[in-house]
């Protein structure tokens, strides 16, 4: 029942966002800069501009997806790399609160030099993810019970079981949430690493049709962005729902 | 002297490793200082320019802080306004939840073709872009008053709807949630306003980095892009530190 009328709520309130933006955008109540919903579906259904989007929305597609493989792995392996040796851990927290506060747009002029202009988006992708996921596994791993850590001490475990054991399991719900953060993260780093001089991508439609006034293909591109990772994002809130079941959370 | 050297290093070697790799990774590249600049490099630009940078700096200081704050203060109201009225509360929230998941800087464009190039556009946007998420926050600190707390009103005759209830109520309920929305949002509304100075072209810190490599000035363009780390992190523990020093004053 109350998901039914979750749902019923959401479709109310999307309908009357999509009708209300089609008023304003006939009306022009923000100027050329907002064109009627039905307009920007016109245009993104013609064979050309469809092909042209696909095309685009691949290439950043996989860039976000490399990058958060990459970004996740690492963020993980250096989150457990503090717990097996304890000495890390302290300087572990300090630069995960750095890094985390670095503003993504601010590593462009790094990335283009060490990695190159291709392979940008990939990278900013993967740091973006990098931070979310090593972020919340550090916040995981706080969250273990004391309890847990003396048993295994007392037992004289040795790190490495005990984080695969006890500490690792009692922090993926934390990790798992830092995925779902991350994976909209990584589509918008993908986009933003793709504005440094990438051949193609969503960013480069994005902002090439932002400087030459093509606003049915921002928009377009845009909206394909937001689906892109809203559906993203879904997939893994399924992928977590399970999982938490099956792990009895 | 060694205790201190070695507590530096546990806490930050992380950051320590990451300069130390820069260093090397220039100088046993031999990198020409118009492709990578060195961390000297760096700093000594960041000092010969020192006036102009903190110009830049403070103008992308004042418009991120500036529409966060716009973003928080319309987040309230609007947030209180759905606390009354729950139909709005109802057709807000898949808007605010959709948002959240929305790559925002796929969304500075638009915003920048609709209010036009120009520093306004740079607040504008951050208003926009913090706005969602602090009215997430507000709302659902509105509506976590404590059942406990509904049941006293009532018992001594204040209703539990209304001005009176959420002035003395539902609002102080809400205030660490608030600060909470200020230590995440701050990080966040300084990229949103890097990254609009960055496409615009408005003067700001964003620019610089744009501007500096296009005249293939590198060791300005990583100033630029080091100075917004930096101020981004200390806006963070700013956020962080108010938010520790306030939140104990009105937590139940």
């Amino acid at each position: 029942m109350t998901v039914a009328a979750d749902l019923l709520k959401w479709l109310v309130g999307i309908s009357t966002l999509m009708v209300f933006w089609e008023i304003a955008g006939r009306q022009a109540w923000l100027g050329d800069g907002l064109p009627p919903l039905s307009g920007v579906f016109d245009y993104a259904n013609e064979p050309r501009s469809t092909e042209l989007l696909l095309r685009s929305a691949g290439i950043t597609a996989t860039n976000a997806s490399y990058g958060f493989v990459i970004g996740s792995l690492i963020g993980t392996l250096i989150a457990c790399s503090g717990q097996i040796w304890r000495p890390l851990k302290q300087g572990l927290d300090t630069l995960s609160t750095f890094v985390n506060a670095i503003p993504l747009i601010a590593l462009g002029p790094l990335m283009i030099v060490t990695v190159g202009e291709q392979f940008t988006p990939m990278a900013t992708a993967a740091l973006a993810v990098f931070f979310a996921v090593l972020v919340a596994t550090l916040g995981g791993f706080e969250r273990v019970p004391n309890v847990h850590r003396d048993v295994t001490r007392a037992y004289g475990t040795t790190h490495w079981r005990a984080l695969l054991l006890v500490q690792f399991p009692n922090a993926l719900p934390s990790l798992i949430d830092g995925l779902k953060l991350g994976v909209s993260t990584a589509v918008l780093g993908a986009i933003l690493g793709e504005w440094f001089g990438a051949p193609a991508g969503l960013g480069v439609l994005i902002v090439s049709s932002m400087q030459n006034f093509q606003i049915n293909l921002l928009w377009s591109a845009a909206i394909i962005g937001t689906v892109m990772s809203g559906a993203a994002y879904f997939l893994l809130a399924l992928l977590q729902a399970r999982l938490l079941r099956r792990l009895g959370l | 002297m060694i205790s201190t050297l070695k507590g530096i290093w546990t806490r930050y070697w992380g950051i320590l490793i990451l300069l130390a790799a820069w260093q090397f990774f220039v100088s046993i590249n031999n990198i020409n200082s118009i492709v990578a600049p060195s961390p000297q490099g760096v700093v000594l630009s960041l000092i010969n320019n020192a006036d102009y940078f903190a110009g830049e700096a403070l103008r992308t200081t004042l418009t991120a802080s500036g529409g966060l704050l716009l973003g928080l203060l319309l987040g309230i109201v609007i947030a209180a306004l759905a606390w009354s009225t729950p139909t709005l509360s109802g057709l807000l929230m898949p808007m605010a939840l959709l948002l959240r998941s929305i790559p925002i800087v796929a969304f500075v464009p638009i915003i920048v073709r609709i209010a036009g190039y120009g520093t306004h556009t740079v607040l504008i946007v951050t208003t926009v872009l913090s706005f969602f998420p602090c009215y997430v926050f507000a709302l659902s600190g509105f509506q976590e008053v404590a059942q406990v707390r509904k049941d006293f009103c009532r018992s001594v005759g204040c209703k539990t709807v209304g001005w009176r209830f959420f002035r003395y109520v539902a609002m102080p309920t809400a205030v660490p949630n608030i600060l909470t929305a200020l230590r995440v949002l701050a990080p966040t509304a300084l990229l949103v306003a890097l990254v609009a100075e960055f496409l615009i072209g408005a003067d700001g810190l964003g620019y610089v980095m744009l501007r500096a490599r296009s005249d293939l000035e590198m060791d300005k363009s990583w100033a630029a892009a080091l100075l917004a780390s930096v101020l981004s992190v200390t806006f963070f523990a700013l956020f962080s530190w108010f938010d520790k020093k306030y939140r104990s004053n009105w937590q139940a």
